[in-house]
């Protein structure tokens, strides 16, 4: 290799290294206010919008790492060719998942998608969702993942969710309100309000927060709570259920307390549930699940 | 052949005086220890993304290293005027496309060879393992890679100058790397001429998808199974034939002229 050709690439692989971790100090350094103010950069720009495109990546590349490298290939005009039967059998298509602990492997990328952008609101809830689960079992760093995210993005009513499902995990009722209520508050934050993502968001936020009403034993608001719900899902059966035993008065035949536990219980049993749709459907698969923040497909 | 090996040993030689390949074995170990280094939240053990990086990066240099070394073989004799006296010896102009293909290829392995053995040791230093048999595999069809790789740089440099042949190279290689996997699913919705197009491009260009045996390695997932591993490794050698074959037409009735000696 010519030598100048050489130090062009040992420049350009330097001066890349450099910028990029350039651009992460600066976001990990400033406020968010300052972050914005930034932006109206033309470096600051493109530096971001690299940092967003590749944190995205990375979010994908840590599916792959959980479906064990396994690519969804959809679509082809033609499936039999000696091609693609010889890459079928170097890189297997069946549907796979990283086994108990070893989905750790995968936090990798998430962690790479954190530090390459901070606001990438999906990554931490991502990571805090894996450690907080029953496979990784790390609820503390969970928390500070959450709590780093909070600091970096205060107006995410997702962050806030999080924390509060953690902390009622934890036991930690009064913290859990605290959490829930900055939620309902930031609601729908970015998002359309309308979108179902945003109602779903929603309903989780208001379900945990009436059960504590209830059992703070402030009926009046876990109704109002529980209506709340009932003005964007009106099929909901067991919310309909639920506010004509607290109007008639009685005791609900699942108390808060326990119905929280069960709800938590699904979540950790949903975690690795997957959305990735089987080999030849084009459809994704929905596992029923309120509320997931495993990987979106 | 002999005559084609003392051909390939001037570019051993020419590599080894050179630091190409030590500097990017240094790129490739410091990468790995940064990688190594991450705290990534507290967890331990974690191999997967150091195998993953690792590789990449070990097929984007062995890229770099083919592609050079490959396109500047006979392009650098022409411009020296060292062609002259090395065609007035006892020598086919076959054998001289052998000899610097015979030379890129082995040089480019050998380094090939050393940045697997890396990664293995930064893994195996982390707590993780990489299939030995696996590992065999995905070597021997990585090199055949990089022998269909140093085969097109060196049919572009029968007619072009170095830089031009480095140039083209890459494009076709960036085609064969991104393009050609995804050929059925574009032939998906194209119609006409451009499916024609398409799937002339399907069946012409390399198919390194089915060389890549990564996933395998980095997902401990063993040796693929033996029958597609030969295919594979025939389809490789057919088209390094094909190729060197076509460089060997190109070559054999090229005239020079010591005008054209820079």
């Amino acid at each position: 290799m010519n030598r100048a050709v050489l130090w062009a690439w040992m420049g350009m692989l330097a001066g890349g290294a450099v910028a990029f971790a350039l651009s992460c100090r600066l976001s990990l350094s400033e406020s968010a206010s300052d972050a914005d103010s930034r932006m109206f950069s033309v470096a600051g720009q493109a530096l971001s919008a690299s940092r967003i495109a590749l944190s995205g990546f990375l979010v994908e590349q840590a599916d792959c790492d959980y479906h064990l490298g396994r690519d969804e290939r959809h679509g082809e005009a033609f499936r039999d060719s000696f091609f693609q039967r010889i890459r079928d059998a170097m890189a297997p298509r069946d549907h796979l998942h990283l086994p108990g602990a070893t989905v750790k492997e995968m936090m990798a990328r998430i962690k790479m998608a954190l530090i390459s952008d901070p606001h990438n609101i999906e990554a931490c809830l991502i990571a805090s969702y894996w450690l907080a689960g029953p496979h990784i079992g790390r609820p503390n760093e969970a928390r500070k993942v959450l709590l780093h995210g909070q600091a970096r993005n205060p107006r995410s009513h997702e962050i806030q969710t999080e924390l509060g499902i953690l902390s009622l995990k934890e036991g930690n009722l009064e913290e859990a309100r605290r959490f829930l209520d900055a939620g309902l508050r930031l609601w729908p934050g970015s998002r359309n309000p309308k979108a179902h993502q945003a109602l779903l968001d929603r309903e989780v936020l208001l379900t945990y927060r009436a059960l504590l009403h209830e059992n703070d034993g402030q009926i009046p608001r876990a109704l109002e709570a529980w209506r709340e719900i009932l003005k964007m899902f009106p099929t909901r059966s067991d919310v309909w259920d639920r506010i004509r035993t607290l109007e008639d008065g009685k005791e609900p035949g699942v108390k808060a307390s326990a119905r929280w536990k069960a709800m938590l219980r699904k979540k950790d049993k949903d975690c690795g549930a997957c959305h990735r749709a089987p080999n030849g459907s084009t459809e994704p698969v929905h596992t029923g699940s309120e509320h997931q923040h495993g990987f979106h497909h | 052949m002999n005559r084609a090996l003392v051909i390939a040993q001037t570019t051993w030689l020419e590599m080894l005086r050179k630091k190409d390949v030590y500097v990017l074995f240094i790129l490739l170990g410091v990468m790995l220890v940064t990688l190594v280094s991450l705290n990534i939240f507290g967890l331990g053990g974690l191999v997967v993304y150091v195998k993953d990086i690792g590789l990449l990066m070990t097929w984007l240099f062995g890229l770099v290293l083919a592609v050079n070394i490959s396109s500047r073989g006979l392009p650098q004799e022409e411009q020296r005027g060292t062609i002259f006296p090395l065609l007035a010896k006892p020598i086919t102009r076959f054998e001289l496309i052998l000899g610097k293909w015979l030379g890129a290829w082995v040089v480019t392995s050998l380094s090939l060879l050393m940045f697997y053995l890396l990664i293995a040791v930064v893994v195996a230093l982390r707590g993780g393992a990489l299939s030995p048999m696996a590992m065999a595999q995905g070597y021997i069809l990585h090199a055949a890679t990089l022998a269909i790789l140093c085969a097109i740089a060196l049919l572009f440099s029968t007619r072009m100058n170095a830089d031009a042949t480095a140039a083209t190279s890459y494009v076709v290689a960036a085609a064969a790397f991104l393009v050609t996997p995804q050929i059925p699913a574009f032939l998906k919705n194209a119609t006409g001429f451009s499916a024609d197009a398409f799937l002339a491009l399907y069946h012409v260009l390399p198919h390194f998808e089915i060389l890549d045996m990564r996933n395998r390695l980095i997902y401990d997932q063993g040796p693929a199974e033996w029958r597609a591993f030969v295919l594979a490794l025939a389809y490789a050698a057919c088209y390094t034939v094909a190729l060197l074959l076509a460089a060997w037409l190109a070559y054999r009735a090229k005239r020079f002229s010591r005008a054209d000696i820079g």
